[in-house]
């Protein structure tokens, strides 16, 4: 299946396979261990990962980073992809729009520590009465020299592993809602609460758990941007995640069909390969083209980020792609347990961790339904030539 | 010296928690991350030590083991190795067959110090090094916690039981190596890598003309019994007396 890229981007492909190949023997082991690596081993990729420049990838080089193009950074996501269990995700990657969101200290302080793996973020958004639509009611009242924040958040990715929280919530000065805010949060601050860490579908080491924010001050430093700039970064913050998780599923599916065709070749059923059944043909063949298509919407996405494109069509655009690559990606894997049968059930098997890994991709940012609306809007207000 | 030979055996990485299979024929490996032995990786950083200090022209790692072992040989080579040998066998191998087919390279290379582990992780046999000494009439050093290399010997520092004992032996010899005789460095990524351009030889064991029928057949492989849960005792009296009990002290 070849696509013609960059010979930039070939080489970002090649330094991401050399991390893969160093992960993913550990995947066995973390699956039978709650998805847990020894300290060692886990600092060792994270060092490796940061050595390599994958932390850094969106930053400018200006301040240390790599300044990749988009499309560069998909075709490194698609191969981090190919891992299960996340250990190709073991590292903090912050993001250019933070750059232009935040003020001096606040990079100095927050953003470029994530780069050398000094400091580790996590994202306190979802609330347990809204979900993709993002409907604030966490709250943030200004007090003297900063607010104080009230709420509960949910799926705060990453917590066990962060020292401070991007957290989003509506601001109120008296009764007044100014609007939707970002702060960063540290940890350690008085009155939060960690409610209770559930356990989820995939075995990763990095958890979800559920926070609750009691009279929790934030001084005035800690606000990103203005008092009405947190959906904005939110959003960009989307766009960025949707087709990273695109170029992610394109990858799990790249491993999937390649290792359910191994398998077939090599399965013998009454004399003859497994991969001699049309049945099995037609689930592979299908699985072909659907990656196809999907790696083609996410390269066009990216390469038309990085010429320029209008952001509001870009935004539709990479709804559609999170949409497609990750329902695609999610078919294939069914086919591939499918293929392998009662290995496909097996945990020590890809096919098996990624049957359950890859089904929050229809779900978190913004679950496949929300894409659909945000398309349809699109479509609606205006017009199919310009999304 | 010219040449020194480091020996590497792939095994199952010490992180791992070790599964054994529902047969009980062997452990897990499918799927496992596989290692150099701790050991073995020891006696490499030695060796590239005594290069880098001038005292030696050429560091050959050398390993009997299925295809896959070139992974292992690869990260050897990254550590700084010149070059790497696979002896390819894919069932597994008792110690004196490797030790006969060490001994074919030894007989090719002809190198004046080899150095390995002074056993593996996986089946802690501590023979191979000894039995290659024999085979090779070199004079051999186990257990080595310090090594310092002469005009024409070794001063080597071993751990046994009563403490340290300090031997210096005559080259061409075969030092096996204890854990705290150096720290391994860190290989990069990038290392690993340029090392793709190095030479690795794959050589078939029936060329060297060895046997590789088995002289043991192994009946059944277990796991310990899991640890029973601890009882809590109030003061050192109860616990003389629990120990009494079970007929531990008198």
């Amino acid at each position: 299946m070849h696509i013609d890229l960059p010979e930039n981007a070939k080489k970002w492909t090649s330094i991401a396979e050399g991390f893969l190949g160093e992960t993913m023997p550990w995947e066995v082991e973390a699956e039978m261990n709650e998805g847990k690596l020894p300290e060692k081993i886990d600092a060792e990729h994270r060092q490796m990962a940061i050595d390599l420049g994958l932390s850094s990838m969106d930053i400018p080089k200006s301040y240390g980073g790599q300044e990749l193009s988009i499309l560069e950074q998909v075709v490194v996501w698609e191969v981090l992809g190919r891992g299960t269990n996340a250990l190709t995700w073991c590292f903090s990657e912050p993001q250019s729009w933070m750059l232009d969101a935040c003020d001096d200290a606040q990079i100095k302080s927050y953003i470029l520590p994530l780069m050398d793996g000094t400091r580790h973020e996590c994202y306190a958004i979802t609330e347990p009465e809204s979900g993709s639509e993002v409907h604030v009611d966490t709250s943030a009242d200004k007090v003297e020299n900063g607010y104080r924040i009230n709420g509960e958040k949910w799926f705060v990715t990453g917590a066990n592993h962060a020292d401070f929280f991007f957290i989003q919530a509506k601001v109120f000065d008296g009764k007044e809602n100014l609007g939707d805010a970002l702060f960063f949060l540290d940890m350690e601050t008085e009155g939060i609460e960690l409610v209770r860490t559930p356990l989820f579908s995939h075995t990763f080491d990095s958890h979800h758990p559920i926070y609750k924010f009691n009279d929790v001050f934030i001084p005035q430093k800690n606000l990103i941007g203005s008092e009405a700039d947190g959906m904005r970064y939110t959003r960009s913050w989307f766009r960025r995640e949707r087709l990273m998780i695109a170029a992610r599923c394109c990858g799990a599916a790249a491993r999937l069909i390649e290792e359910a065709t191994d398998f077939a070749k090599q399965r013998n059923i009454q004399g003859e390969p497994l991969s001699e059944r049309q049945g099995i043909q037609f689930m592979l063949a299908d699985s072909v083209t659907e990656l196809w298509a999907a790696r083609l919407m996410l390269y066009e996405t990216a390469k038309a980020h990085d010429r320029g494109d209008d952001l509001k069509s870009l935004h539709y655009r990479c709804s559609a792609v999170k949409l497609f690559a990750s329902e695609m990606a999610n078919e294939v894997a069914d086919r591939v347990v499918q293929i392998f049968g009662g290995r496909g059930y097996m945990r020590e098997y890809t096919a098996e961790r990624f049957y359950r890994e890859l089904r929050v991709d229809r779900i978190w940012e913004g679950t496949s339904e929300i894409q659909r609306t945000i398309i349809a809007r699109g479509l609606i207000n205006k017009g199919l030539k310009n999304l | 010296m010219e040449k020194i030979l480091v020996c590497l055996k792939r095994v199952v990485d010490y992180n791992v928690k070790i599964r054994i299979k529902p047969d009980e024929t062997d452990v897990v490996t499918e799927g496992v991350k596989m290692s150099i032995n701790p050991f073995d990786e020891i006696a490499l950083e030695e060796a590239l030590r005594i290069k880098e200090s001038g005292q030696a022209n050429e560091v050959i790692i050398v390993s009997v083991g299925p295809e896959d072992c070139q992974q292992q040989l690869r990260t050897g080579l990254a550590m700084g190795a010149d070059r790497a040998i696979l002896v390819e066998h894919s069932e597994n191998t008792e110690p004196l067959t490797v030790a006969k087919l060490l001994h074919q390279i030894v007989q090719q290379e002809q190198p004046e110090l080899i150095l390995l582990g002074k056993q593996a992780i996986d089946d802690d046999c501590n023979q191979t090094g000894q039995m290659l000494a024999e085979l090779c009439s070199y004079s051999q050093a186990t257990y080595a916690s310090k090594l310092s290399v002469g005009s024409n010997s070794l001063e080597v520092t071993r751990e046994v039981d009563q403490g340290l004992e300090t031997l210096e032996i005559d080259l061409p010899a075969i030092v096996t190596v204890d854990l705290r005789l150096n720290d391994p460095r860190y290989v990069k990524l990038p290392d690993i890598m340029k090392a793709k351009k190095k030479s690795l030889d794959v050589i078939n064991p029936n060329d060297l003309k060895i046997s590789m029928d088995p002289f043991f057949k192994v009946i059944s492989v277990t796991a310990p019994p899991p640890r029973e849960s601890g009882i809590k005792l109030s003061d050192a009296g109860e616990l003389f007396d629990a120990l009494k009990a079970k007929g531990l002290v008198d």
